[in-house]
């Protein structure tokens, strides 16, 4: 059987080639402006949050009861 | 008559050898399985269940994963290039050379020669080896990308070179190790830092060999079964180019809750969230490609196969990100949860993905039809139930165990033991082998229908019917 290579052309869409769904825009910048948030919330030295102190927290609280 | 007839050959050897390795490793999921809830069936120390667990990961993620990677990236390189392989011989030598290190590796594991790393279980003469065959897939890819005929270069290979250059940073980095011996190493790196190298190799197994390269398949065979052209160009690399960025710095959402230090961690889980965007973006690039016909989902037998496995591959890409959530993380590390994910990815995305890719490709080289959509369809059908009823009851059983694991009594001592938690897991894991079992039924399908398009393929070869042969 012959060979029929391809090209590029043939494998995209050339109407839709330059397209962003708009929904996947908005997820794409959504998580990052989340993970700014998160990223100062959950770094010791940023936002104070640390597991050993989430820990001392939790056990105090047990403590109490 | 045909340029590409020695490389077309070779591209099957590596999709033959794929098969054969497939099938050793899912036969060994099988009894590891069965072995979880009847440890009779530890029939002797190199066959109990520490020595062939590795054996069953490595042989399906380097056996028929790498190995479908290397046939398949082949054809795709070679399409997508207008051209052969620049190093025909190289890849058959790769060929032979890939074929015995699998072999010699599977042998050690047996033996329990392990660096104890996993997915980097192998010592390091074999590391060595592969590392050298590597280098030979490097060296043919890229020289034929740079000689390439068509100007243009599609998504596809855009995933394959990313995949090339990638592992090889990955496995030279968390295998380098002191040899003590020829079978016998120790990491190069010590303590927190051994485990943060060996889960950014972790996870970036995942990224490079189970999505990477899949991505690439899928990108290609796609349009080609469907006549379907990629809905956007843009939103193809642009995901490409973010998925790359992101993957690399997520590793330690394997390390949650451990001695590595917090920022790490968040930082890890920040990427990892991000994550979901370029993953989401191939989704997306898929449904609106055959949203453009969905009645080729009926007329052409194919599609299935690439819309269920890219579905899979949407609820993997979102169900991993929740998992490296500390919230989440909490619950469902060390618990039966994970082989859940692992297999909704492997078996229902991976090997979903190269099974299609290898039913397009094996009849084109032939010049011939698929010998049975018949059979085709029911290994759809069995490989999905089986796929379905693995995850679902892992997910199950693994939040069980999870919230077990946590309840106190008053004096805040743990409520139930070790036991208590393992024989809750037994009806679940008596259903994983069933599952496995209809899912392995399924594969055979699948090897019996491309064996039988080959024998017609050479039967054809032998000879030619009269009238030309209608192109495929
Ligand atoms: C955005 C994509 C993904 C993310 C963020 C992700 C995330 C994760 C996380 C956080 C874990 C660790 C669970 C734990 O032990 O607590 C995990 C495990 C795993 N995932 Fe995914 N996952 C993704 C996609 C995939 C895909 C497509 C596959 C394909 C097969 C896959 C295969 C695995 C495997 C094999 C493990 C087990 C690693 C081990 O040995 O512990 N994942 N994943
Ligand atoms: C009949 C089919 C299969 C069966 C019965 C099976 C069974 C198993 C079992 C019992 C485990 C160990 C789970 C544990 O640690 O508790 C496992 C792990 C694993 N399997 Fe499979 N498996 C099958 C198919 C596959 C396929 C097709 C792939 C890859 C293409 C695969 C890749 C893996 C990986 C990467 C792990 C390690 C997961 C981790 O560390 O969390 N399996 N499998």
């Amino acid at each position: 059987m012959s060979e029929i290579p391809d090209t590029a052309e043939a494998m995209e869409n050339e109407e839709t080639a330059h397209r962003l769904p708009l929904g996947w825009l908005v997820l794409f910048f959504g998580l990052i402006a989340w993970g700014v948030v998160y990223l100062w919330l959950y770094t010791p030295a940023l936002g104070g949050w640390s597991q050993a102190g989430a820990y001392e927290k939790a056990a105090q609280a047990q403590q109490a009861q | 008559m045909n340029e590409y007839r020695y490389d077309n050959q070779t591209v099957q050897g590596f999709i033959l050898s794929a098969i054969f390795w497939g099938v050793v490793g899912i036969v060994i999921g099988l009894l590891i399985s069965i072995q979880l809830w009847a440890p009779a069936a530890n029939l002797a120390p190199w066959l109990t269940y520490g020595r062939l667990r590795p054996v069953h990961t490595n042989g399906l993620a380097f056996g028929l994963g790498v190995g479908a990677i290397f046939g398949l990236f082949y054809y795709i390189v070679m399409r997508l290039c207008r051209r052969p392989l620049v190093f025909p011989r190289l890849a058959r030598l790769h060929l032979w050379l890939f074929n015995a290190i699998i072999a010699a590796a599977a042998v050690s594991l047996l033996a329990g020669k392990t660096q104890s790393l996993e997915y980097a279980e192998l010592e390091w003469p074999l590391d060595v080896a592969i590392v050298v065959i590597w280098v030979m897939f490097a060296v043919n890819v890229f020289a034929t990308v740079i000689k390439r005929k068509e100007e243009q270069m599609y998504v596809s290979l855009w995933y394959v070179l990313a995949t090339v250059v990638a592992v090889a940073i990955l496995y030279v980095v968390n295998n380098a190790s002191v040899p003590a011996g020829l079978w016998k190493s120790y990491h190069a790196y010590a303590g927190v830092n051994s485990a943060n190298v060996q889960w950014w190799y972790g996870h970036n197994a995942v990224g490079f060999i189970f999505t990477t390269p899949i991505l690439a398949m899928f990108y290609y065979f796609l349009p080609k079964t469907t006549g379907l052209p990629i809905y956007s160009h843009r939103l193809s690399i642009v995901s490409f180019w973010s998925l790359i960025f992101a993957y690399l710095w997520t590793g330690a959402h394997h390390l949650v809750y451990t001695p590595l230090p917090d920022w790490i961690q968040t930082l890890a889980i920040v990427f990892t969230l991000f994550l979901i965007a370029p993953s989401w973006g191939s989704v997306v690039n898929g449904y609106y490609t055959v949203g453009a016909d969905w009645s080729k989902m009926r007329t052409n037998y194919l599609t299935k196969f690439f819309v269920l496995g890219i579905t899979f591959y949407g609820l993997q890409t979102v169900q991993g990100p929740t998992q490296a959530l500390r919230v989440v993380s909490q619950l469902i590390h060390f618990t039966d949860w994970v082989p859940g994910h692992v297999h909704m990815g492997t078996m229902g995305w991976v090997t979903m993905t190269i099974c299609a890719s290898i039913y397009y490709v094996i009849p084109r080289i032939h010049g011939t039809e698929i010998y049975s959509e018949k059979i085709a369809n029911a290994h759809f059908w069995l490989v999905l139930v089986g796929q379905l009823l693995f995850s679902i009851t892992m997910w199950i059983t693994g939040i069980q165990q999870g919230a077990l694991w946590k309840v106190q009594n008053a004096d805040g001592s743990l409520k139930y033991s070790f036991m208590d938690g393992l024989v809750k897991n037994y009806p679940y894991w008596h259903t994983r082998t069933l599952a496995g079992i209809v899912f392995a039924v399924g594969m055979l399908l699948f090897v019996y229908n491309v064996l039988k398009t080959i024998q017609k393929g050479k039967a054809l070869q032998a000879s030619p019917p009269s009238p030309a042969p209608a192109a495929a």
